[in-house]
């Protein structure tokens, strides 16, 4: 029996998790779980689009989660990673929702989020883990005004 | 407001090791986390969260560090001067490296950047994502790197299928 390509991805992902436990902070394991959790979906969409032909909405749907998601993050952190991930994400959504239009390609689907986005955004974690240990330390709990000055 | 200048007074009080781990506390790291950052136990970093937690009147960690982030913030509203010694308060502009000598009194300078965004992470993004318009160049930044990492997926492809072809030949 083939495995499925978000199958896939996801064991790439477990076998990227031990390192993103080490090296990765909250954000970045938050990141990595929300994307396992996304691939999940889409394993789970990917079945019940086994049952009914209908309901193909539930792929952009998923992608627009992600893309939502990603952007939150974006906006909330000071990180480079999740600007990436949102990016792949917005692929992703834009692929899936021109995938169902007739004049698109086939060859869309490849970007989607269990394919090429999905990929997209495992490498940028990847990296944004290699790198997590070379961040620039913390300086910001020191007085930053004389001593005193506040009493 | 009176509340902030309290708990300034009394986070100003602490020793330099409490602040380290309180400064992390606020940044949303676990105990296990801090301890492995600082080199330290993890019952030394909860024995001193503990601490600052009775110093703070028995607050909730969660509480201490909603605490610290709203004093580390308060210096924005610091005047340039302080009327009572005659220092000067003095920040470094952003661009300016904060290893450069400081003037006398000031005990070290962080660079400020865009509060919603949360001051207390190094941030590792340029300068222009911290702007008055950050959301925006932010939401900028994620289409333009989209349509640069579709550009080098086509392009990917389009390399791919040429090689294919001339493998026919």
């Amino acid at each position: 029996m083939p495995i499925s390509t978000e199958l896939q991805l996801l064991l790439l992902w477990l076998v990227t998790l031990p390192a993103t436990l080490v090296w990765g902070d909250r954000q970045l394991r938050n990141a990595s779980l929300t994307f396992a959790g996304l691939l999940l979906a889409c394993v789970a969409a990917n079945l019940i689009r086994g049952g009914d032909n209908n309901s193909q909405i539930i792929f952009p749907l998923i992608e627009a989660a992600a893309l939502a998601l990603f952007l939150r993050l974006s906006l909330r952190t000071n990180r480079r990673f999740p600007l990436f991930l949102a990016a792949a994400a917005l692929i992703g959504l834009s692929a899936s929702v021109l995938g169902h239009s007739p004049v698109a390609s086939r060859n869309l689907e490849l970007l989607t989020l269990p394919h090429g986005s999905g990929l997209l955004m495992l490498i940028a974690l990847w990296i944004a883990t290699a790198t997590a240990g070379s961040r620039p330390q913390m300086q910001s709990h020191m007085p930053i005004a004389p001593r005193d000055s506040l009493r | 407001m009176l509340d902030i200048v309290k708990q300034t007074a009394l986070l100003d009080a602490l020793t330099a090791k409490q602040r380290e781990v309180l400064a992390l506390v606020a940044e949303g790291m676990t105990s296990k986390e801090i301890a492995r950052k600082l080199g330290v136990s993890e019952s030394a970093v909860n024995q001193r969260v503990e601490v600052v937690r009775q110093r703070l009147g028995g607050m909730s960690r969660a509480q201490i560090a909603r605490s610290y982030r709203r004093t580390s913030t308060l210096v924005l509203t610091i005047p340039t001067s302080n009327s009572l010694t005659g220092k000067s308060n003095q920040l470094l502009p952003e661009d300016e490296p904060a290893q450069q000598s400081l003037p006398e009194g000031v005990e070290d300078v962080v660079v400020i950047s865009g509060g919603e965004f949360g001051v207390l992470q190094p941030s590792t993004l340029p300068p222009v994502f911290h702007g008055r318009d950050a959301k925006l160049v932010r939401i900028a930044a994620v289409v333009l790197i989209a349509a640069g990492l579709l550009a080098v997926l086509v392009l990917l492809l389009v390399i791919g299928q040429t090689l294919d072809q001339l493998m026919d030949f």
